[in-house]
């Protein structure tokens, strides 16, 4: 059985979302399936129902409450930690084409995405470094350090190897790349400020 | 989440999270932190959720996990408060479930992933997911539960269940039918069907004192109501 065709939670957002009944689909479903299916479309109605109707003010927290966010904190610390310690070191991430190409869905331009993990843009902003940092989920200071680079292979220094290309020591302004990217206007109109 | 992610083609934040962030690049710790606790969304320095979620892992990822944990603090309060309200008319048991399942699904993914995801877009949609997600495991449980019982004989009683409530159910027809009114159907479901004494005043209550009637008259109509159940037994089998 084709998994995203039966996918009962897929079905359900689907009709939930665009309206979208795929009732071939629904027939092909088990009858486990169909429960599931039946379940999400119960469940999303009730907390969307009881969502709509809740008081906007928020409460204040009695102390069975309290307790409970007591609880919650140290379970998200566990968790934390967990990730932690599986996770590697930030700085080790970067320098990998790889990392690169996972927030290409984002900004829906390789070519860019290249050039910036090549270090050949020279004056990138601030505020395009913070939104990186961000989408890589890497401290601030690491994707700076990374684009300064080691002394000698900096942004000015980047070796221009392809003789017949444009002599302008292989590298190009930010603002004009960017310019000529597919990235989206949001994080152009973002980027040129300032 | 991974469904999600791959759909996701324009996971960058919304305007109201870059107004956010960019306001509180200029502010102090404690002023950021002060400002994490205005509730009112439409007071000034309010900072959304999904700007707060990105805060956090901005401040843990750099390092700065102090300042990063009481954000954290405060998030967990609110999101908390929140769920709690949503699924303030959920049954009691079920209400603890969805909002400790919510809660940890939200708090897991809060910790394990430090780029942008939908908590920074979405924030409170994506709480009533996660809570919507959780209801669904738990209507399953108990669907699962319900149909375990059918296949278990241990929980027979050779129908002794069944027959109580046959025979509960005959003489409230009974009752309904013969008695003229409703003070008679009252006492006779009283007499005939509970497990009450008529006069006990060595137990804590008995039906001298439930119904305020002397004993007499209750033995009295009891004797009556146990003759005509015969009368009709008798009636029904000629």
């Amino acid at each position: 059985m084709n998994p995203t065709l039966s996918n009962p939670n897929k079905l359900a957002e689907d009709f939930i979302s665009y309206g979208i009944w795929d009732s071939a689909a629904v027939d092909q479903l088990s009858s486990t399936e169909l429960d599931e299916l039946f379940d999400h479309l119960v469940a999303r109605s009730i907390v969307e129902t009881a969502a709509s109707s809740i008081s906007p003010n928020p409460e204040v927290l009695d102390s069975d409450a309290q307790a409970a966010v007591l609880s919650l904190q140290s379970f998200y610390l566990g968790a934390l930690n967990r990730s932690r310690a599986s996770r590697p070191d930030p700085s080790s991430k970067l320098p990998k084409a790889a990392t690169w190409l996972a927030i290409e869905p984002v900004l829906r331009d390789r070519d860019f995405l290249i050039r910036l993990a090549q270090r050949r843009l020279s004056g990138l902003g601030a505020r395009c470094a913070r939104d990186l940092a961000d989408l890589l989920g890497v401290p601030k200071q690491v994707l700076e350090d990374y684009f300064a680079g080691q002394a000698g292979e900096n942004l000015a220094f980047v070796e221009n190897r392809n003789v017949g290309k444009p002599q302008d020591g292989g590298v190009e302004d930010f603002a004009t790349a960017l310019a000529r990217s597919d990235v989206p206007d949001a994080f152009k109109r973002r980027w040129l400020e300032a | 989440m991974d469904e999600e992610n791959t759909e996701a083609v324009e996971l960058y934040h919304p305007p109201f999270v870059v107004r956010a962030l960019d306001w509180i690049e200029g502010i102090s710790s404690e002023q950021l932190i002060a400002a994490a606790q205005i509730k009112d969304q439409n007071k000034s320095g309010f900072i959304p959720p999904a700007a707060l979620v990105r805060i956090i892992r901005r401040f843990r990822t750099d390092g700065k996990l102090e300042l990063s944990d009481r954000l954290v603090a405060i998030l967990i309060t609110n999101a908390y408060d929140y769920v709690r309200r949503v699924s303030a008319g959920f049954e009691v048991g079920d209400r603890e479930d969805v909002i400790q399942e919510t809660m940890q699904t939200f708090l897991t993914e809060l910790a394990e992933n430090d780029g942008i995801d939908w908590w920074e877009v979405t924030f409170h949609r994506e709480l009533r997911r996660r809570a919507s997600d959780a209801y669904a495991r738990l209507i399953g449980r108990h669907r699962k539960r319900s149909a375990e019982l059918t296949d278990d004989q241990e929980f027979s009683d050779d129908g002794e269940a069944a027959a109580a409530l046959q025979i509960r159910a005959t003489l409230v027809a009974f009752a309904d039918k013969r008695l003229k009114t409703e003070e008679h159907r009252r006492l006779f479901l009283l007499l005939m069907l509970g497990d009450l004494p008529i006069d006990a005043p060595e137990a804590p209550n008995d039906l001298v004192r439930l119904t305020g009637k002397p004993r007499s008259t209750l033995a009295n109509l009891k004797t009556d109501f146990t003759r005509m159940l015969k009368a009709a037994l008798v009636e029904k089998a000629s």
